[in-house]
């Protein structure tokens, strides 16, 4: 864009200012299109993991179908029956000091077994553990505010039919709901 | 501003000044433009190339990708092994597994990238270091070659015939422990109950010690384990108190046993000694009674097993046995689970009858119950047990554990090449089991037995080298090759491609029929095949193989054997086939066995004949000149033991054994185990056993 000097007689130094003042607008754009440049390839290059699902899915499984779980363990055989839960020998002490991660504010849980409900079903059959109860307990009221950011927290609920153990031995058909809360926040440091 | 000058009192720019000036002015601002757009380009690309070239995306997924598989693998149930094969680094990488965390760093650099998995506390911490090597070669050859000298075993031939498979590791998981490392498990831990045990001093909780022996004299008897085991315990352990001998129990003089009473104020009582039942040689029972406090006495009996049962401790059986002490017989020494005291108070009874004194390391098995029982009472923390030996019996320690798993290939280091004919053909190892002097038929096969579970461990734990037409010289551990000169100048060309092959034989035509060639043939395979892995593995054939673990059972070639070779089990391409026999008189597993081309003989038939008919220490003619050995009937968990193996057709649908190749294709091998005999006798040739040798077994030992 050049400027006609016939049009401006207020000489070459409003010539200048004009052209400096016309250059502004594009070093916006400019800043601009590099502003864009770099959005678009962030977009493109996800160099993030959120494995927040697959960990909470990996204890639930754990639990379940694992030694040191919820599943019931028959003591004469030794053998655990995935999917068979004994709610008297559920215990939370017991999930805490067998399942060892190396702080407790990474992951906690709660799981609950019952036949129907507290009112409609056997309530004697009805428990609630937890897996790391102190920080569940922490963590379970952020939950109703559903922060998105680091100071936020994450659950990922599941629900499963299982067998359940009464005392006398005779087995009846359950639910197991698992709730599983994590800090957006953990980082993994030693 | 050096364009700028002064005039009249004002500035004026020199060079815009007029016409010319006006389009200078514009070329300077649009060059001004390229410019940053230039710098901005370049800045985004090197942006882009950092992203491309940096490791941070490959450590972060790493060690969540680690993190996670170690969960699972402390989940999973059993004893289980699986093996991992990171994505590829451009650099050597350093994995190290600590306090539930992975870390991963670059060799030599600080830059660490850390992930959390979970451990179970009954079993030991994971702390463990993998260092993942790389090979620097850019194309297949050049890797090829470069892995050929300093490369395990398994990159080292896979890289003759395609590119070197990349690097890996495998997780181990028995009851006790997760480990990189196959030498520092033992398959048979068992899986403990979750129940809380802990005690904060467990110190000072009285541990109560019982003897119980088939007959009062026992008591008194320095040498037997169980009184030694007893007196280490009391002497070494404040909290550990000793029944006292020659107290009259309640069980009676009819089983000898002689019981005080169980002190109320006892934490635990462990009970050593004779249960009076009949079991299997070399099996490891651990009582427990069927009571309310059943779980934490399976979980300490667990324990103890898994404390008893080091990597090297060779035993056959083992098993958690709950008694219910109603129904035992009023002599039987179970019924010591009646005295307990106290409901709360766990027991268990170790029965280490079915050992012979001297296999019993009493040190060793001291140490172990101390241990079982710490940990039990809480102690998380312990050092892994790389390499100690808690074992009943103790074989001079193995390959070395402990110290990083190097996954891939070494790049450094390649060992010098030996010049000299012959090396040792078997590692110390491996013959740590073998009888110290003659052992007559059943003991000798009692013997084989073990060395046959043995062996098969430490060969496919290492995989065995497998060297086609090697053959073990009579009464050493030499070992050479038959000098199959066709055979050693393809192995070499195929293995060595860029080595010429010796000048004095002729490898355009492959004419090897002059001595000088055959004997130059023979001494260049011997040091760079046979030489090279001799320390290391198992230089033999398919019969060979089978030789040296007779000799290592029966402690002498000489004795049982008919083949004027000396060996009991000679076979292969000698084309001498021999059964084993007692001097000469008394034959055992006399028949070789073949397998037959006949039209009828169906499926059903083979079944039909191996049904009693095979024994276990027969050899079985698989193929032609291919011979295995068969382990069954001798409560082995296979069937099969086989010394380089064949290849089955995979239209077969063949059920393969606890454990696969080493390596597949030709050349070298691994051992392998199968578990289905009778599938593999039939998809081996679709054929029937026939005998090759008349003489019907005259004895049956299992």
């Amino acid at each position: 864009m050049v400027v006609d000097k016939r049009q401006f007689a207020a000489g070459r130094k409003g010539i200048m200012s004009f052209n400096f003042l016309v250059m502004i607008p594009r070093i916006i754009f400019l800043v601009i299109m590099m502003i864009v440049c770099v959005i678009l390839i962030r977009m493109f290059l996800n160099n993030k993991f959120d494995v927040t699902d697959i960990q909470s899915e990996v204890l639930i499984d754990g639990m379940l179908y694992g030694a040191g779980g919820v599943g019931y363990l028959d003591p004469v055989t030794g053998r655990t029956y995935p999917e068979v839960i004994d709610p008297d020998q559920l215990n939370s002490y017991e999930l805490d000091n067998t399942l060892y991660y190396p702080a407790n504010n990474i992951i906690s849980a709660r799981i609950v077994v019952g036949k129907g409900t507290l009112l409609v079903g056997e309530p004697s059959l009805f428990r609630a553990v937890y897996y790391n109860k102190e920080w569940y307990d922490n963590w379970e009221p952020l939950l109703r505010w559903n922060i998105a950011g680091i100071g936020g927290v994450k659950d990922y609920t599941r629900e499963f039919p299982i067998i359940l153990r009464r005392p006398d031995g005779s087995l009846t058909s359950g639910e197991v709901h698992f709730q599983v809360i994590q800090p957006r926040s953990a980082r993994a440091q030693r | 501003m050096g364009f700028v000058r002064k005039k009249r009192g004002m500035l004026v720019l020199g060079p815009f000044r007029g016409k010319k000036a006006d389009i200078m002015h514009e070329i300077y601002f649009l060059m001004f433009q390229l410019i940053m757009v230039f710098v901005v380009a370049l800045a985004l690309f090197q942006y882009i190339n950092n992203v491309a070239t940096d490791l941070g995306f490959e450590k972060r997924f790493t060690s969540i990708d680690l993190g996670l598989l170690t969960t699972t693998i402390y989940y999973a149930p059993g004893t289980m092994k699986h093996t991992y094969i990171p994505i590829p680094f451009p650099v050597p990488m350093d994995f190290s597994f600590d306090n539930s965390l992975v870390d991963i760093k670059e060799r030599g650099k600080d830059l660490h990238m850390f992930y959390w998995f979970l451990s179970d506390t009954d079993l030991d911490p994971l702390s463990e270091d993998v260092q993942i090597q790389i090979s620097r070669g850019e194309d297949t050859a050049e890797r090829g070659t470069e892995q050929s000298k300093v490369g395990t075993m398994t990159t080292w031939f896979a890289s003759r015939k395609s590119p070197p498979p990349p690097p890996n590791f495998t997780y181990y998981k028995t009851g006790r422990q997760v480990s990189f490392d196959q030498n520092v498990t033992n398959p048979l831990q068992q899986v403990c109950p979750v129940v809380n045990t802990t005690v904060e001093e467990w110190s000072s909780e009285k541990i109560f010690l019982m003897k119980v022996l088939p007959s009062p004299q026992d008591y008194s008897n320095a040498e037997l384990p169980t009184n030694r085991i007893a007196q280490i315990l009391a002497a070494r352990y404040s909290n550990f108190e000793m029944s006292g001998t020659g107290t009259a129990g309640s069980l009676g003089s009819g089983s000898g046993s002689l019981i005080s009473a169980i002190p109320d104020d006892a934490k635990a009582v462990i009970v050593i000694g004779d249960a009076g039942e009949e079991r299997e040689p070399g099996s490891l029972i651990i009582y427990i009674p069927v009571d309310s406090n059943m779980m934490k006495e399976r979980k300490l009996a667990c324990f103890l097993i898994n404390d008893i049962l080091t990597a090297d401790t060779v035993i056959f059986y083992v098993q958690i046995m709950p008694i219910y002490v109603e129904a035992l017989d009023d002599d039987s020494p179970l019924r010591v689970f009646a005295e307990k005291s106290s409901p709360d108070q766990v027991m268990v009874f170790i029965d280490i009858s079915d050992f012979t004194d001297d296999q019993v390391d009493v040190e060793k098995v001291s140490e172990a119950v101390y241990r079982a029982l710490d940990r039990y009472h809480g102690a998380f923390n312990l050092p892994l047990i790389s390499g100690a030996t808690l074992s009943f019996t103790a074989p001079a320690a193995g390959a070395a554990a402990g110290g990083p798993v190097v996954a891939g290939p070494e790049v450094s280091g390649a060992p010098p090449e030996r010049l000299t004919g012959t090396g040792d053909s078997a590692p110390a190892r491996m013959f740590s089991v073998c009888s110290s002097g003659e052992l007559g038929l059943e003991q000798g096969m009692q013997k084989l037995k073990s060395v046959a579970q043995y062996w098969a461990e430490q060969s496919m734990a290492d995989g065995a080298v497998y060297v086609k037409g090697g053959i073990t010289v009579r009464g050493s551990l030499q070992c050479s090759n038959n000098g199959r000169p066709k055979w050693i100048m393809e192995t070499l060309k195929r293995y060595y491609p860029s080595d010429p092959l010796p000048s004095i034989c002729n490898p355009a035509t492959g004419d090897t029929q002059t001595a000088e060639c055959r004997e130059e043939l023979r001494r260049v395979y011997q040091t760079k095949v046979v030489d090279h892995f001799s320390g290391k593995y198992l230089c033999a054939d398919c019969a060979t193989y089978l030789a040296q673990m007779f000799r290592c059972a029966f402690g002498s070639l000489h004795k049982y054997t008919t083949h004027p070779l000396t060996m009991p089990v000679i076979a292969g391409t000698h084309g001498a086939i021999s059964g084993y026999s007692d001097e000469g008189d008394v034959r055992f597993n006399d028949a070789v066995w073949g397998v037959d081309k006949g039209e009828n003989c169906w499926d059903s038939v083979i079944v039909a004949q191996l049904g009693g008919r095979l024994q276990f220490g027969d050899v079985i003619e698989l193929i032609p000149n291919h011979y295995v050995l068969y382990t069954g009937g001798a409560g082995l968990s296979y069937e099969l033991l086989e010394m380089g193996g064949f290849a089955f057709p995979s239209s077969a649908g063949i059920t393969r054994g606890d454990y696969s190749f080493k390596i597949n294709g030709e050349g070298p091998r691994g051992v392998r185990t199968e578990n289905r005999a009778d599938i593999a006798l039939r998809a081996a040739r679709k054929g029937c056993l026939v005998r090759r040798a008349g003489n019907e077994p005259s004895r049956k030992v299992f």
